[in-house]
Order: C-alpha cells, then sequence, then structure tokens
C-alpha cells in the first residue's frame, strides 16, 4: 500500500520536484519514445508532476499518468494526458500498453513488494512492448532525511526480477545523481523488452 | 557469439580538480548491437590522467564473468602504461626507471588485478576525432564529473 508520509513529502515539494525532474537530461526519456511504435498506449507508472506523460502526449502517443499523490496529479494533468490518483496495485490490466515508463517510483515501495509489481508491469506490457525503470541502487530499506521510504535493490536484484517475470534488458546506464534531498545517490536506469 | 567492447572516457576540470569518469559497454553480434550499458561516476578533487584509469578499471571489474573484450581509450597514458611501462615498474616493484615511486601507483595495481580475470584487447583512438562511441563515453565522463563541479554563481 502507499505510505502516508512518503506522500506528505511530495505533497509539500511539489514545485521543486517538478523543477528538478525539468532540469534533469531528458535523454533516456527520449530514448524510451524511440523505442515505442506510432500512436503507442503508454503508461507513466508514478509520473509526479507528469512531465514525462506531457512529453508522450506531445509524441502523439496515448498517455496515461498515475501516481498516489493528489497533489503530483494535480499538476500532471495537461492536454492529451489521461491522469488518474491511483497506486501501484491499481495495475491489473493485460497486454493493454505498448511502453510503461517507471521512473523512480517503484523505490517507494516495499521491496517485499516489489516482485508483484514487476509481474503486474510484465502482464501489462503488450508482447515486445518497453519498460524504462529507474530505481537507485543499495541494499535494505530505509527513510531518507524528508520523509520518504525507499526500498534498495542490487542491479543483479533488478535484472533477474525482470528476467523471471519475461523482461530482457537491452539497455543500461549507471551513475550517481543528487536526489530531492540534496544527497547524492547511486542510480540504475534500465530498458527492457517483453519477450513473446 | 556476441563480442564485448568497453569505450572508456576520463574528463576533469583544473587537473588537479573535480572529474569524472565514463564507460560504455556493447555486446555486438557482427554489425548489430546487441545490448547497451553505460556508466559514469566522479571524484571531488582528481585528475585527468586518474580518471582515464578509473574508467578502464570500471569497465573491467563491472563485469561478473571472466570476458573476451576490447578496451578502446583515447588515454595514451592508459595505453602505454599499460602496453609497455608496466612491465618495467613490476620487474622493478613499481618503480619508474629513474627509481621513482610509479604515480597513482594504487590504481595501476587494480587496473593490472582487474585484467587478470579478463582476455582484453586494448585499442587506442584518438580522442574528439567523430569516434561515436568515444564522444559517449566522454558525454559520461563530463556527467559523471557534474556534481561534482562547483555550483556556477
Amino acid at each position: 500500500m502507499s505510505d502516508k508520509e512518503t506522500l506528505a513529502a511530495y505533497a509539500t515539494r511539489v514545485d521543486k520536484y517538478h523543477s528538478m525532474v525539468k532540469a534533469e537530461p531528458a535523454e533516456a526519456l527520449v530514448a524510451f519514445a524511440d523505442a515505442l511504435p506510432e500512436g503507442a498506449r503508454v503508461l507513466d507508472f508514478g509520473c509526479g508532476p507528469g512531465h514525462a506523460a506531457r512529453y508522450f502526449a506531445e509524441r502523439g502517443f496515448e498517455s496515461h499518468a498515475w501516481d498516489a499523490s493528489p497533489e503530483m496529479i494535480a499538476t500532471a494533468e495537461a492536454p492529451g494526458v489521461t491522469a488518474r490518483v491511483a497506486v501501484f496495485d491499481d495495475l491489473t490490466e493485460e497486454a493493454a500498453y505498448d511502453g510503461i515508463y517507471a521512473s523512480f517510483s517503484l523505490l517507494h515501495a516495499p521491496r517485499a513488494d516489489f516482485p508483484r509489481y514487476m509481474a503486474a508491469i510484465a502482464r501489462a506490457l503488450k508482447p515486445g512492448g518497453v519498460l524504462h525503470l529507474g530505481m537507485k541502487t543499495g541494499t535494505g530499506e530505509k527513510r531518507d532525511s524528508i520523509g520518504r521510504f525507499y526500498a534498495y535493490f542490487t542491479r543483479e536484484e533488478l535484472l533477474a526480477e525482470m528476467d523471471t517475470n519475461g523482461l530482457s534488458a537491452v539497455w543500461e546506464k549507471a551513475g550517481e545523481q543528487a536526489g530531492l534531498d540534496g544527497t547524492m545517490a547511486p542510480y540504475i536506469l534500465i530498458r527492457a523488452v517483453k519477450r513473446g | 557469439m556476441a563480442e564485448l567492447f568497453a569505450y572508456t572516457d576520463g574528463a576533469c576540470s583544473g587537473n588537479p580538480g573535480p572529474g569524472g569518469w565514463g564507460v560504455l559497454l556493447i555486446a555486438r553480434d557482427g554489425d548489430q548491437e546487441v545490448k547497451r550499458r553505460e556508466l559514469s561516476g566522479g571524484e571531488a578533487d582528481t585528475t585527468n590522467n586518474r580518471m582515464e584509469l578509473m574508467a578502464a578499471i570500471t569497465a573491467l571489474e563491472t563485469l561478473e564473468r571472466a570476458s573476451k573484450l576490447t578496451i578502446v581509450t583515447d588515454s595514451s597514458y592508459v595505453k602505454d602504461g599499460i602496453n609497455s611501462w608496466i612491465h618495467g615498474w613490476k620487474a622493478r616493484g613499481w618503480k619508474t626507471a629513474a627509481k621513482k615511486p610509479v604515480k597513482n601507483v594504487e590504481l595501476w595495481q587494480r587496473l593490472d588485478a582487474a585484467r587478470e580475470r579478463h582476455d582484453v584487447t586494448w585499442k587506442w583512438v584518438k580522442g574528439h576525432a567523430g569516434h561515436p562511441e568515444n564522444e559517449r563515453a566522454d558525454e559520461l565522463a563530463r556527467e559523471g564529473m557534474a556534481p561534482f563541479k562547483p555550483a556556477k554563481p
């Protein structure tokens, strides 16, 4: 289930988070979109302020944006974007999306829930569908200095969970970046394709 | 059977100063690119040569399995070091021909240990000469350096 303290941390920092993600290099976002077919149905899963969802709409995709934070969804609402307040467990569709973009969102779910969400994502993707996953890497779970809950995974754990669910990684990028709480932390971006 | 290539580069602002390293790993089956993996990182106070070494070290250390690969670098320091100087350094107990301690010795030793596990071919390219993969490694190195550069006023 969604974490109240994490949602509260975002509710009071929508603008700050928005300007931070807007300033990010959007390379990986563009590459993800380039891998999708024309008119693709795309889900921005944990969309935050919805900059990716707006970009998908501009690219002519059918853009869906979900987030558990009503404040983030209020900012994410835009022409061409179907935005709704939803939690990860609301994803129950089958072979419904050409692309799912989960950028630094699933790290707010407990580690024990991650396999369930990865299975739901794989089920919701059409064969050949594309997943973009952004996570912070490490071990264990913790709350950061502004109260957000984090679950950490190693690269190997993420790749194994994807593989188990029929997702093959085609691109990866690992580095370090400063987050909303100001500290440097290692991250990984993975693009994977659903087999079949 | 896919062939593995590692394009490595270092960047430094000031020398010494804030620096970064970048690695682009590509698995190719013939001309077909099968998989791409990108890595970057940085330090607050370092040199260009150290970052060039860190890029090559990271490329080798990050591969879980013993692999046959080609490392492509634009650093003549790394190329000359690994192809020729290192033999003399080791023979003299990590001293230069002038009996001075080898600069960056801990990184050279780490690189030497990391390559033992693999079957490495070293290839040198001229930097900033339009090799797309080398340019990409340079971008990654700059990205790795960015968080350590002082904020612009």
